[in-house]
Parts: C-alpha cells; sequence; structure tokens
C-alpha cells in the first residue's frame, strides 16, 4: 500500500472545512413552489381587483380594487424572483461563467493583436479567434 | 453463494482511517431502492474495485459517495466526517473525483479548453495542459480539436487527464473500460495503476472484472443491490463467476 500522507491530510482538512447545506434542504423545493404560487396568485388579483373596481360606482371601493391590483403586482414581482432564484439559478451560473471566459478569451485575442507573443500561454484555440481576424485600428 | 442483507464491510489491513467510508447505505429512484444497505471502505493508498454484473447498483453506489443521489439510509463518510448531503462539487473542489460513465467531457468545446476547466484548484491553464501531455501524450495532437469528434478512447483519455489534474485524493473511476477496444483499456489502467503508485486512493467500478484483477488491492462483489463478497481480487473468482452466470 502506497499512500501519499500529505495529500490526505490536506483532503481530511479541506474535508473537515466543508460547509455542509442544511439537511432539511427540501427549502429550496418549497421556496420554488412558494414563488410560483406567489406569481400565480398576483396575476389572479389583476382580474378580481378589475372586477371589483369594474362593479361599482363607488369610488373608495375603486381605490381598494387599485390597492389590490398593485399588492398582486407586487406578489408577481417577488414570486417571480423567488422562482429565477430557485430554478434558473444554476443555468444561470454556468451561462455567466461561459460569458466570463469568453470575455476572457477575447482579451486575450485583443492583447495578442495588439503586442504579439504576450499572452503565448493561453493562445486562441479556434480559427475563429486567430489574431489575424482582429482588426484594432 | 447466498445475498446477505449485512453485506460484509471492505476492511484494508492497515488500521488507518478510511478516506471514504459507506455504512448501511439504501438509495433508489422515484421510492424504489435499488441498493439495499452496504457498507464499503477505501483506505488511503488503496485501490478498491467494485465489481457486479449490469444493473447490480454500482453506478448508483457512486452516484451516491460522489453527492449526486441522497441516500434513503445510511451515511456517506469521507475522510471521516458524515457529508450525507454535500454538493457533488463541494467535494470534487475538494479531492473527490469522479470519472463518470459515458466519460462526462463537454463534447463541444475543444481538448484544450475541456483541460481549462479543470484550474479550479489554483492550477494554471498551462500547467494543466502540460500534466495531461505527460500522462497522454496522444491528447497533444488533438488540443484544438473538438472533444466530441474524437474516438471513444481519446475521450476517455480527456476524461482522465482532466480528473488527474485536479490532483485527487480519491479518484472514482465508473466503467472506464466501457465501449473501448483491448488496447485502448490495456493502456488506461496503466496510468491506473501510475496514478496508484504514487499514491492516489482509488474506488474502480468495472462490470468486465478480469480487466481490474491486477490493479486492485481488494475487490467487491456486488450483485442486485448487496455486496455479497469482498476480499482480495484473486480471492473472488468464484464469487465473479455466480455473480454473472446467477445461481
Amino acid at each position: 500500500m502506497i499512500e501519499n500522507p500529505q495529500r490526505v491530510e490536506q483532503f481530511k482538512g479541506e474535508i473537515a472545512d466543508m460547509r455542509l447545506a442544511d439537511p432539511a434542504a427540501g427549502r429550496d423545493r418549497a421556496l420554488l413552489r412558494l414563488g410560483t404560487a406567489l406569481m400565480v396568485v398576483g396575476v389572479v388579483l389583476a382580474p378580481v381587483a378589475y372586477g371589483i373596481s369594474h362593479g361599482t360606482t363607488n369610488a373608495l371601493q375603486q381605490r381598494d380594487a387599485q390597492i389590490i391590483a398593485i399588492s398582486g403586482l407586487i406578489v408577481a414581482v417577488v414570486g417571480g424572483a423567488l422562482f429565477l432564484r430557485y430554478s434558473m439559478a444554476q443555468f444561470l451560473r454556468f451561462w455567466l461563467a461561459r460569458l466570463s471566459w469568453e470575455q476572457q478569451a477575447q482579451t486575450d485575442r485583443v492583447v495578442e493583436a495588439v503586442a504579439p507573443g504576450t499572452t503565448a500561454a493561453a493562445a486562441p484555440s479556434t480559427p475563429a479567434a486567430a489574431p489575424a481576424t482582429v482588426d484594432v485600428r | 453463494m447466498t445475498a446477505v442483507d449485512a453485506s460484509p464491510p471492505l476492511v484494508a489491513d492497515g488500521a488507518s482511517e478510511p478516506l471514504l467510508e459507506l455504512r448501511g447505505i439504501r438509495a433508489g429512484y422515484d421510492g424504489i431502492d435499488v441498493i439495499h444497505g452496504i457498507d464499503l471502505e477505501v483506505h488511503p493508498g488503496r485501490v478498491v474495485a467494485l465489481l457486479g454484473p449490469n444493473g447490480a447498483g454500482k453506478s448508483t453506489t457512486l452516484k451516491v459517495l460522489s453527492g449526486m443521489l441522497a441516500p434513503s439510509a445510511g451515511d456517506v463518510l469521507v475522510a471521516g466526517r458524515r457529508v450525507n448531503g454535500a454538493r457533488p462539487d463541494d467535494l470534487a473542489r475538494r479531492g473527490l473525483c469522479l470519472i463518470p460513465e459515458g466519460r462526462g467531457i463537454f463534447p463541444n468545446l475543444t481538448v484544450r479548453e475541456n483541460l481549462w476547466m479543470m484550474t479550479h484548484r489554483g492550477r494554471t491553464k498551462a500547467d494543466v495542459e502540460e500534466q495531461a501531455a505527460a500522462r497522454f501524450p496522444q491528447l497533444t495532437r488533438f488540443l484544438d480539436q473538438t472533444a466530441g469528434t474524437l474516438s471513444g478512447g481519446q475521450q476517455q483519455m480527456l476524461a482522465m487527464a482532466r480528473g488527474l489534474a485536479t490532483d485527487p485524493a480519491l479518484l472514482v473511476l465508473d466503467e472506464l473500460s466501457m465501449g473501448l477496444a483491448p488496447i485502448i483499456v490495456d493502456q488506461l489502467y496503466e496510468t491506473v495503476s501510475q496514478v496508484a503508485a504514487e499514491g492516489t486512493s482509488i474506488l474502480l467500478v468495472e462490470q468486465f472484472a478480469r480487466i481490474v484483477m491486477d490493479v486492485a488491492d481488494d475487490a467487491a462483489v456486488m450483485v442486485h443491490g448487496h455486496i455479497v463478497e469482498t476480499g482480495r481480487p484473486r480471492d473472488l473468482e468464484a464469487s465473479l463467476s455466480q455473480a454473472y452466470l446467477g445461481g
């Protein structure tokens, strides 16, 4: 048996320091469902408020309906934010990583075009990314 | 040989704390368990092979230990710490590297870009490329080629190069030989032997048991979600025959 004690100790240390998610992690799913429900409730409140407003000539009731409609809007926005946070977070994180990588590659291409040889280690890898295609004038 | 409910734990000679330990793991899909209370240990510096026929629950076991599937019962301990509920990327970042069945490379990225994805442990792009070239010189000819256009063997080499670039403390390999020519499989297992000789702990999952006989220090035979036998690989040949042929 061959061991690499240094790496093993480092691994143990890193695992010991690792933050673990709450075991009751159905929280994410619950918040996703709450977000969806709030969006639906918000949208439903709009026609309800319209119905109330349309069905009366009483200005006080119409103002109440306006408040209900605005509340519905707020509820829908909050629900949308929750939904976005807990459903698309993974996708958006990957998209952001890709975007920053492409920006870095673009920067490398510009630098290479301006001062050839300075980014040799990170030279663009695709034919489309060749320095000759970059016009910096 | 009969399946046992409480499978015997696989324990190495040394008294060192296991790097990976599964205790009474049950897991499955849609409420139906496909592994039924298994125990398994991987000690530092050991190569352990988890063998068994198709559908035995080997890949599900790997999903559980790498954090991709939550067990319905039991504990996953990594370096002595219970990590049930840990995110797969957290475990990977710290050195538990799973090379999945099907290789898990990004087919639309070039070989070079695939390698660059492995710089999260603080290594530079050049460093990662250099290490990949040292392990698999063949890959250097394809650095700017889209990974999806490589042959199966080259893709598996890329997957291994990516995994090894993270300097894993525990390397988990799922069906390395799947769909590959014997000569390529031999090359890949030669690399596995080198990595093991450098002191990395390895858990191998293989359907084709004979391939790993010379590489593994310990082996466990898995059938229908149970570990039915553990021991030295050569001592398990009879059990393996029964596991694959039934009876």
